[in-house]
């Protein structure tokens, strides 16, 4: 049989499950009642409301307790992240710093980088950029031409990098880096650094606007930027193998699936209770996809906690969960009421202007598919 | 969960994987075309009663393996993956079913159908002093011309009940699915059923549940074949040169195949999901009904999500196959008829979906979460 299916039906434990009501109550007392609210995990920098998730306890949930973690469960984690964004909560300060930036610190960062950064983390004080992507480098990644010349106490960084969300907000970035020239392995020769975003010289944040009208991603210009050997993150040349480990974090949570679940939310309330037939069959496939979805994004949340790195299942239900949040505007916009309320028009053009970013985002759909494709022994 | 169920869970993988084999050995590509004109397998159906496949989920008082229903039904992907050409999910549920009855003391030997009266069936089960009167038909009973005997679910006040009913007893009007498997409008005269043929259902409230349950098998059954088309597709592509090359190396040919994986692992997940929930509402907290309603949805989303991954993933398996998997010679349409015919059966996507839709749009918008989300 086929490597690339192995989802086992996992249950969310009792002790994940008691947590739900927890972050329910918690979210229906903070957010004001006329918050727009949006289910993209991209979509709401609000860094008091991180603050206040930090403390409780819900941001590093499953890092270890020395660095200030919960010592959690993955599916601890997992009903915390799927509660936040179901309800449209703000969580993008924080998200990625508590996705990924954390557990590369834990896996590869020095002890000293996890003793400073990881604390504050945890506490919702200290926000992560991922710099990946640049003007000529973006599906392939291994091409990227920022380069870094080592110097007396650290390195010299030059280059650009793009489409860099949140990083005119956030505290630091974690960045891919060429530090020494590309040679006949394009994998070989790059490394992790970690940038401080509001105190180095030689870096300059640009916002860009994109077309939803948001300042959300940026070209960030390294110009001779100093950075200190502290700020290496793992060893000098192994960039490539740190960054492909991030992937079953990235790819495989409820943020690939659930960006337009409040739009659906808003359908049933426009629809109310005695949908037209068409109605009912439309919101019951699509509430039938994000059950199977939210089951194979379980059973990865269960490889996770097993340690293993399901590069291959991740992928599937990215790719299966933009398909669907990328579907859901199409299919509600044609069985609407007519007159559905401006809350409703609000959330229907707010999730069309941020849907084709879904399948973007994490790796295109392409790559993704081609990821799989590897998975099926094709490639 | 108990130690002893761990235990008959191992014995469950235990007989999955001695299926496994026995299925892809026995169920060739002749022995299933000969059963599509109309031969019945005998041989094959001899095998697995002598590996008492069939009554898996049977007590042991009757001869079967006494595994839970949930733990059986796994071997229901066989069936889709070897295009088994046998009633194995109307008698494996069957005799599970017939099996709660302390008063059955023999199992009917042989290959069971099961008819399940729909809305748009003119049919009618009157109770009275001398036990049941059937009058009327159901249609489209799959496997009911080679049936032994005939399960009819009738339902009374908060209660269902399985009629054994002797096929020679009922007109049918035979004909073959899409798939060519034997399927038949059953017709009852005024059919007397005494009511020692009646099996009441304990833990089991309406005749919608059964239904539920029947789909899972198709649901199962099609995760089943979704997984061969992907095998066999996979297999092709790598095999088949064009330009030079296998076609596996065209990207075009291998975005395909991401989807049909994608489409496959759904379809094996929801039935999984739907399984569990089964196992909870039978198992875990049985007469529990809100449990049980639990199971009827995930049962309905796990048929809904497998039938739109058949229709997608029979189209994909047949481009990806060209010419030769539109030949009769290839084993590709097996498959991919079977899905096709199972998506209808037992309520189609379109069904569920709209059963699902109207329960959400009850419970309202704030409640959507919440329906969703809850625990089994």
């Amino acid at each position: 049989m086929a490597q690339a299916l192995t989802f086992d039906p996992v249950r969310l434990p009792h002790e994940a499950e008691a947590l739900r009501a927890e972050v329910r109550a918690f979210v229906a007392d903070t957010l004001p009642d006329d918050l727009l609210r949006s289910s993209d995990f991209g979509s709401g920098h609000d860094p008091e409301f991180s603050r206040a998730l930090g403390s409780r306890g819900w941001i590093g949930m499953t890092w270890p307790q020395q660095y200030g973690g919960g010592g959690r469960s993955f599916f601890e984690r997992y009903v915390v992240t799927e509660e936040l964004l179901a309800a449209g909560a703000p969580v993008e300060a924080h998200w990625i710093a508590d996705r990924q930036s954390g557990p590369v610190l834990l896996r590869y960062g020095t002890e000293e980088q996890r003793a400073f950064f990881l604390p504050r983390i945890v506490r919702g004080e200290c926000f992560f950029s991922i710099g990946m992507s640049e003007p000529d480098s973006g599906s392939d990644l291994a091409s990227v031409r920022t380069s870094a010349q080592r110097v007396q106490g650290g390195w010299v960084v030059n280059g650009t990098k793009l489409w860099t969300s949140g990083a005119h907000r956030n505290h630091y970035m974690i960045t891919l880096i060429r530090t020494e020239p590309q040679g006949d392995n394009r994998h070989a020769g790059l490394s992790q650094f970690i940038i401080d975003l509001k105190g180095s010289e030689g870096l300059t944040v640009r916002p860009i606007a994109n077309m939803a009208g948001d300042e959300d991603f940026n070209e960030v210009v390294f110009e001779d930027c100093f950075v200190p050997d502290e700020h290496l993150l793992g060893s000098a040349g192994n960039g490539w193998e740190q960054v492909t480990s991030e992937l079953g974090y990235e790819r495989s949570g409820p943020e690939r699936f659930l960006s337009s679940f409040r739009l659906l939310v808003e359908l049933v309330r426009a629809v109310g209770d005695a949908p037209e037939p068409e109605q009912a069959a439309a919101i019951g496939r699509l509430a039938g996809h994000l059950v199977t979805l939210r089951k194979m994004s379980i059973s990865v949340a269960g490889m996770l906690q097993s340690n293993h790195n399901p590069v291959v299942e991740a992928a599937l239900v990215k790719e299966l969960g933009n398909n669907f949040e990328k579907e859901l505007p199409e299919v509600i916009r044609l069985i609407a009421p007519e007159r559905s309320g401006r809350l409703f028009r609000r959330t229907l053009e707010d999730t069309l202007l941020h849907a084709p970013s879904f399948s973007l985002r994490g790796g295109t759909r392409e790559i993704l598919r081609g990821m799989i494709a590897r998975g099926l022994g094709l490639r | 969960m108990s130690d002893t169920h761990d235990d008959a869970a191992s014995v469950g993988r235990l007989i999955q994987d001695t299926a496994d084999r026995l299925l892809r050995e026995q169920c060739s590509k002749e022995l299933v075309d000969a059963s599509e004109a109309g031969e019945w397998p005998e041989a094959l159906w001899r095998t697995l009663v002598e590996t008492g496949l069939p009554w898996a989920a049977a007590p042991e008082r009757l001869g079967g393996a006494g595994l839970r229903l949930t733990d059986a039904l796994a071997l229901l992907r066989l069936v889709g993956l070897h295009a088994v050409p046998v009633p194995l999910a109307e008698t494996l549920v069957g005799a599970a079913l017939l099996g709660q009855d302390a008063a059955v003391d023999t199992l009917p030997q042989g290959p069971l159908a099961i008819a399940l009266p729909g809305t748009s069936d003119s049919f009618e089960a009157r109770y009275g002093s001398d036990g049941w009167v059937l009058e009327g038909s159901i249609a489209h009973v799959p496997f009911a011309p080679v049936a032994v005997q005939l399960l009819v679910a009738v339902a009374a006040e908060d209660s269902l009940a399985l009629l054994r009913v002797d096929p020679a007893a009922c007109a049918m009007d035979a004909g073959r699915s899409i798939a060519g498997e034997p399927m038949a409008d059953v017709r009852f005269d005024a059919l007397q059923v005494e009511p020692a043929a009646a099996t009441s259902l304990s833990g089991w409230q309406n005749l919608e549940q059964l239904v539920a349950l029947m789909a899972l098998t198709r649901a199962l059954m099609s995760s089943g074949a979704m997984q061969s088309l992907l095998d066999l597709s996979v297999g092709y592509a790598l095999e088949r040169k064009q330009f030079g090359r296998p076609i596996a190396q065209f990207q075009a040919v291998q975005q395909q195949l991401a989807v049909l994986a994608g489409e496959a692992a759904a379809a094996i997940r929801a039935a999984d999901g739907a399984v569990e929930a089964f196992e909870v509402a039978l198992y875990e907290a049985s007469q529990d009904p809100a449990r049980m309603a639990a199971a009827v949805r995930e049962a309905g989303v796990a048929k809904a999500r497998s039938g739109e991954a058949a229709g997608r993933g029979a189209e994909i398996a047949h481009q990806v196959h060209g010419a030769m998997g539109f030949t009769y010679e290839h084993r590709l349409h097996h498959r991919t008829r079977r899905l096709w015919a199972w998506r209808d059966q037992y309520g189609s996507e379109r069904f569920w979906q709209t059963r699902l839709g109207r329960e959400l749009c009850s419970a309202g918008a704030d409640a959507l979460w919440d329906e969703l989300t809850r625990p089994l």
